[in-house]
């Protein structure tokens, strides 16, 4: 193969990984959410604050869903910021010991039978 | 007494090659079983490295999912050591160097079917992990996906390289060239994937495990090891009878670890205090 072919080749393999890229984002942005089954009193130990942030620093007063999953710039990492939220905690508390709450299986948490579909709106 | 003779032409001359038929086939067996030892230690040592590091087994299933997927880790990191082109540089023991074709071959097809099970078990388990192989996952799960393919690609373009005609020195930087980029896919999934185990150490062990035959195999491209004596001629049968006997015993130890780092607690240390102390008894 010559180095014109292959040249072309990188070419079009970056741009076909640039589109593709571009649908992803776009994908992950529409995708709905899956409820997740919480219970306040599991959690009561845990300052609200750990969660509820808004409350505090003065950026909303609503639940999640409106920020994280309707600004499009949060909707692209909220799977791993609220993952890393709730599963690195029950980590912690299981490398310490202790009973942790969910580590393994989706369905610890995630109540499959529902999904909330949330409009992304334009940042 | 070895005798030394003059090395074949594409050598260098420091390189002395040595005829060593005194060498007895006790300690023929002995560097055998050191090699097979070799083998079995690293591709356990994920499992047992981590599991001494991280959080106790809680869900047996699952955690044997997560052990076939450690020990492929172990596999993947083995390969470039167990390639014969490096002890091509230490010996021109014909018999060893095709134990370790044998091994590099069968290893690569063991790593396969632990992938394959680490992700078909997952997904027979929890069907919603499907979620994780679509291109709208997080990246270091696409990252595991794109190992495994390279694997299968690794193993698919070995086997048609003759029948093809692919010649060899292209096909060898192919080859390494995929083969470094599965190992650095393996441990951005590693380093995404294992928050149950997310403790420094146990990362660092996942990483010096991961990362130590790669970086040896990188040197050896530059300084090959030195050359040994050769060993004293075995019958073909032999010989690809040791490097199958070897994968065969390899396959039920990785079994039996799997099981261990499954259901086995992790081993009794003092507790640190509760993050999120809670006298009503419902913890976290």
């Amino acid at each position: 193969m010559t180095r014109p072919r292959i040249a072309a080749l990188i070419c079009s393999l970056a741009a076909l990984l640039l589109l593709a890229w571009q649908w992803r984002q776009r994908a992950i942005v529409a995708a709905p959410m899956t409820a997740i089954v919480f219970d306040h009193q599991d959690h009561s130990a845990v300052s609200c604050k750990t969660c509820h942030h808004n409350f505090f620093d003065e950026t909303g007063r609503d639940s999640c869903y409106f920020c994280h999953k309707q600004r499009p710039e949060l909707a692209l990492t909220i799977q791993r910021d609220f993952h890393h939220l709730c599963r690195d905690c029950h980590a912690r508390v299981a490398n310490a010991g202790y009973d942790s709450g969910p580590l393994r299986r989706c369905d610890g948490c995630h109540d499959w039978t529902v999904t909330q579909k949330v409009v992304p709106v334009a940042p | 007494m070895a005798r030394p003779v003059s090395p074949p032409g594409n050598l260098p001359a420091n390189r002395v090659l040595m005829h060593s038929t005194d060498i007895d086939a006790a300690a023929l067996r002995r560097r055998r079983a050191a090699l097979g030892a070799a083998v079995f230690a690293y591709l356990l040592a994920p499992l047992l490295g981590l599991r001494l590091c991280g959080t106790a087994a809680v869900d047996p299933w699952w955690d044997a999912a997560i052990g076939t997927g450690l020990a492929a880790m172990g596999a993947l990191a083995l390969l470039p050591i167990l390639s014969a082109r490096w002890w091509a540089a230490q010996t021109r023991d014909a018999d060893r160097l095709r134990v370790v074709q044998v091994l590099h071959r069968q290893l690569s097809y063991l790593l396969v079917a632990l992938l394959l099970a680490h992700v078909l078990g997952l997904l027979l388990l929890e069907p919603r992990v499907l979620d994780y192989l679509l291109p709208t996952a997080p990246g270091y799960l696409l990252a595991g996906l794109a190992a495994l393919l390279l694997v299968v690609a690794l193993i698919a373009s070995s086997q048609g390289r003759v029948r093809r005609h692919w010649p060899h020195p292209s096909w060898r930087r192919w080859h390494a060239g995929m083969s470094a980029a599965a190992v650095a896919l393996t441990g951005w999934h590693l380093w995404g994937s294992a928050y149950w185990v997310a403790t420094p150490t146990a990362l660092l062990v996942a990483g010096w495990l991961l990362g130590v035959p790669t970086l040896l195999s990188l040197l050896w491209h530059h300084r090959p090891p030195a050359r040994l004596a050769a060993d004293a001629p075995h019958p073909h049968r032999l010989r690809r009878a040791v490097g199958t006997r070897l994968v065969c015993a390899l396959c039920m130890l990785v079994v039996v670890a799997v099981a261990l780092f499954a259901w086995r607690p992790a081993p009794e240390q003092p507790r640190a205090p509760h993050p999120y102390p809670c006298p009503g008894g419902r913890c976290l």
